[in-house]
């Protein structure tokens, strides 16, 4: 017991001078992004008509996961590579976009009974043209920070958003918009907004120990151009 | 001539002009022609545009009703709720399809696609009927449908191009959607076919780099692609291209480009619109176009033209008589008469130009022929009797007199028939007709006598002097009767004196020794009845010369009579005094094919 009665002040105090330390290292930034309508609109490739029924009312475009946030700026800027699946099933890829670290190999299984071409079009250096046939796998390693859309050739609504960086902070949003990025470094920041194949947003945080509660707004008309690399 | 010159210089401007004017004018328009060609094309286009927005309407509604068969309702709902066997599901559903749409191939339907709500594929009719399971909710259009939308899309896969309608499917109670059916129109050759019976142009359809079907020959196409893929950034940013040239063969075609809409825009689909442009409007090309039709009264102005034309030949024609063929005839006319002695000579003031050139030069050689010493060169050393004959041309300075035969003295030919022979001879410079070169023989001395020269000095002076004396020869002959004549009126001649066409040269005088001839000797030196004169011992010398000279080349030399030499030496001196207006000859011996040979020399100072 007197061992213990020593130690406990020890400890108390050693956590006491550790408490502000620890609590300047970490924070939770959640918020929500809020897309303009193109971006929800659920297709990329419209054709003359889009019209509603005149019968039932018309349901949201559901998230496939296209929309991502990723924190740029604190330290450790540290992402383990790490074999990601990307599975193609019902014409289209799930997730559809990716964030991986450099040198990450990202798996694509095709669950289709047809076939698919994928590549990064214009940059067959980082992903060749290759035919993905039905219940087979193709594993590609992207080595350089970048963002990268791996599109099939025969059905151009399959994309892959695959975004290499070093950053471990990075969350999908959700089909109300809301994120959470935990443990995120105290300090200033760059927050960026991925969606629909290109950095849609774009903003400096600042990342207090009570974390970061942030309202997206992205508007169309700062929509940036497709990235590609 | 001027005038003519003119008219030519005109007529050739005029021609210039015209030939400039056919090649150039049909430029701006061909020009404009493909500007309107290139209207055209955009207005096909603009009609294509409407026609694919009608028909993906026309094709959405068509499933639209399609959908709201209660067979297919049923099924479809049966297959969400996963109620029922989908093998038999597919049956239903397929067998309902084709009987709903009999005559699929003949509206131009590749395949119908009923899927349930999850996007599977519950039966389809056309491509792959027998497949079913697997699903299609991923595809854009059908996610649309599943959600509520009806919409079009354009697939390009497999190498084909399809245009896509959907269209959800509620359920009986109207109150979920129970799925979806899918339609496929075919893009192709019917549609090109169809395009270019409506729109009056020819068609490509093009998906990649490949020319999915045409109206034209597809090998012809080969170039398209990449033309089309040259202007991806105009398509991307005006969605159709500007009018483009390509070449089809030997064809120039127009063409316009314009994207397809949906997925196959990003597969690089495109419709082209194509049309053959005319061929160039270069004259040959416009002439071998030009109907029979085009030149009829009403159409061509033949009148206007052929006045023209004959108004350009007449004012031609007329200054042509006014200016060559008038002058050459009264030329003419002159020098006929000139050659009938009616006249002097030709009036060269009434010619211009070249005519009047060519009546000076008459002129002069009239002048040249009348009086004038042939130039040295022509008959140097030349035997007398050529020289003497008319047929011969002498220079006058040296003749062989040794074998000439004693010709009677030729008068100096009459000067119209010389202008007559000579009209049209080679152009004479004024001063070769006016002044002829006189003959320098600078051995002769001056006569000792100066009486005795007179009548010489005297013929010169009224036939020869102004014409062949320089200056310098009239200072340095300072004889008597020269001192007579003054200098300056002898240089400062304005113009040649007139021709003295009647005036024969006067005989010319020799002293009492030549005037009878001396008697015969033989190899005597100077007889006593010989001329005392220069010319008497000039005689005396060569007859010696000649009997040395014929010796030594071995002739005979008593067979030569002195008084019969002399009298050669003098009748032939005479004949070239006659001949060429000289004052005297000087005669010298030579070796003539190994004989002895005598030439006269024309002594003109």
């Amino acid at each position: 017991m007197m061992r213990y009665r020593l130690l406990s002040p020890l400890l108390l105090g050693g956590l006491v001078a550790l408490a502000p330390t620890l609590a300047a290292a970490v924070g939770v930034v959640r918020g929500t992004v809020v897309l303009p309508e193109e971006l929800k609109a659920g297709r990329r490739f419209l054709g003359h008509w889009r019209v509603e029924n005149t019968t039932v009312p018309v349901q949201a475009a559901p998230a496939r996961g296209d929309t991502v946030v990723v924190l740029l700026g604190p330290k450790p800027q540290v992402l383990a590579p790490k074999n990601t699946p990307v599975e193609i099933v019902g014409m289209q890829a799930n997730p559809s976009t990716v964030v991986v670290g450099e040198g990450a190999v990202v798996e694509f299984r095709n669950s289709d009974k047809v076939a698919h071409d994928l590549s990064v079009p214009g940059h067959p250096e980082i992903m060749p043209p290759e035919r993905l046939s039905p219940g087979t796998v193709r594993k590609q390693r992207f080595g350089i920070s970048g963002e990268y859309l791996v599109r099939c050739a025969e059905y151009p609504h399959v994309v892959i958003s695959v975004i290499v960086t070093s950053s471990p902070f990075f969350a999908a949003v959700d089909e109300k918009g809301g994120f959470k990025l935990p443990d995120v470094p105290e300090g200033p920041a760059t927050l960026k907004v991925w969606s629909n194949g290109r950095w849609v947003h774009e903003q400096s945080v600042e990342v207090t120990p009570k974390g970061a509660d942030l309202t997206i707004k992205v508007s169309g008309a700062a929509n940036k151009e497709p990235t590609e690399q | 001539m001027f005038l003519s010159k003119i008219w030519f210089i005109l007529v050739a401007l005029l021609a210039g002009v015209a030939v400039t004017a056919a090649f150039v004018a049909p430029r701006p328009a061909d020009r404009r022609i493909e500007q309107l060609e290139g209207q055209r094309l955009d207005r096909a286009q603009y009609a294509a545009e409407q026609m694919l927005k009608n028909d993906a309407r026309r094709w959405i509604d068509y499933v639209a009703k399609l959908g709201r068969d209660s067979h297919l309702t049923e099924a479809l709902d049966s297959s969400s709720r996963g109620a029922g066997e989908p093998k038999a599901l597919h049956e239903t559903v397929r067998s309902r399809l084709k009987a709903l749409v009999p005559d699929r191939a003949g509206i131009g339907v590749e395949s119908l696609i009923a899927v349930d709500k999850q996007g599977r594929v519950v039966a389809r009719v056309g491509d792959d009927e027998g497949e079913y399971g697997e699903s299609l909710a991923g595809a854009e259009v059908v996610g649309d449908a599943l959600r509520g939308y009806l919409s079009d899309d354009v697939w390009g896969a497999a190498g084909r191009l399809r245009r896509v309608g959907a269209a959800p499917v509620t359920s009986k109670s109207r109150e979920r959607i129970v799925g979806a059916v899918v339609v496929a129109v075919e893009t192709g050759k019917r549609l090109a076919e169809m395009w270019k019976q409506n729109l009056g142009v020819d068609v490509a359809i093009v998906l990649g780099r490949n020319v999915v079907s045409s109206t034209l020959p597809e090998a012809l196409l080969g170039q398209l692609p990449e033309l089309i893929e040259q202007h991806a950034t105009e398509i991307a940013n005006h969605k159709r291209t500007r009018p483009l040239i390509l070449y089809m063969g030997a064809e120039r075609m127009l063409l316009i480009a314009a994207p397809f809409v949906g997925e196959a825009s990003e597969q690089r689909a495109y419709y082209v619109l194509l049309n053959k442009q005319p061929p160039g409007s270069d004259p040959w090309v416009l002439l071998s176009n030009a109907s029979s039709d085009d030149l009829r009264w009403g159409h061509f102005p033949w009148l206007p033209l052929a006045f023209g034309i004959l108004a350009m030949i007449g004012i031609g024609l007329l200054l042509q008589r006014t200016e060559v063929e008038g002058p050459i005839r009264r030329l003419r006319t002159e020098v006929h008469s000139l050659a009938r002695n009616e006249i002097q000579k030709i009036d060269d003031t009434k010619y211009g130009g070249k005519l009047g050139g060519v009546a000076r030069d008459i002129n002069a050689t009239v002048e040249r022929f009348t009086h004038a010493v042939p130039p040295k060169s022509e008959t140097a050393k030349k035997d007398i009797g050529a020289i003497l004959d008319r047929g011969g041309s002498a220079d006058g300075q040296s003749f062989d007199v040794s074998r000439a035969k004693a010709t009677p003295s030729t008068p100096v030919s009459n000067p119209a028939s010389v202008a007559a022979s000579l009209f049209g001879a080679p152009k004479l410079p004024p001063s070769m007709g006016v002044t002829p070169t006189p003959i320098s023989v600078p051995s002769i001395p001056a006569p000792s006598p100066p009486a005795k020269a007179a009548p010489v000095a005297s013929v010169n002076r009224t036939l020869m002097l102004p014409n062949l004396r320089s200056p310098a020869e009239v200072t340095s002959s300072n004889s008597g009767e020269f001192a007579a004549v003054s200098p300056s009126s002898l240089i400062e001649a304005p113009s040649p004196p007139p021709l003295r066409r009647d005036v024969t040269p006067p005989p010319v005088p020799t002293s009492a020794a030549f005037a009878t001839p001396p008697p015969s000797v033989r190899l005597s030196p100077v007889a006593a009845n010989q001329p005392k004169d220069e010319d008497s011992v000039h005689f005396q010398q060569v007859f010696e010369e000649y009997i040395a000279l014929r010796i030594k080349c071995g002739e005979s030399a008593s067979s030569v009579a002195a008084d019969k030499f002399f009298a050669k030496l003098r009748s032939n001196r005479e004949q070239l005094i006659a001949k060429y207006n000289c004052r005297s000859a000087r005669f010298s011996v030579y070796v003539k094919d190994g004989k002895a040979a005598i030439k006269a020399t024309p002594v003109r100072s």
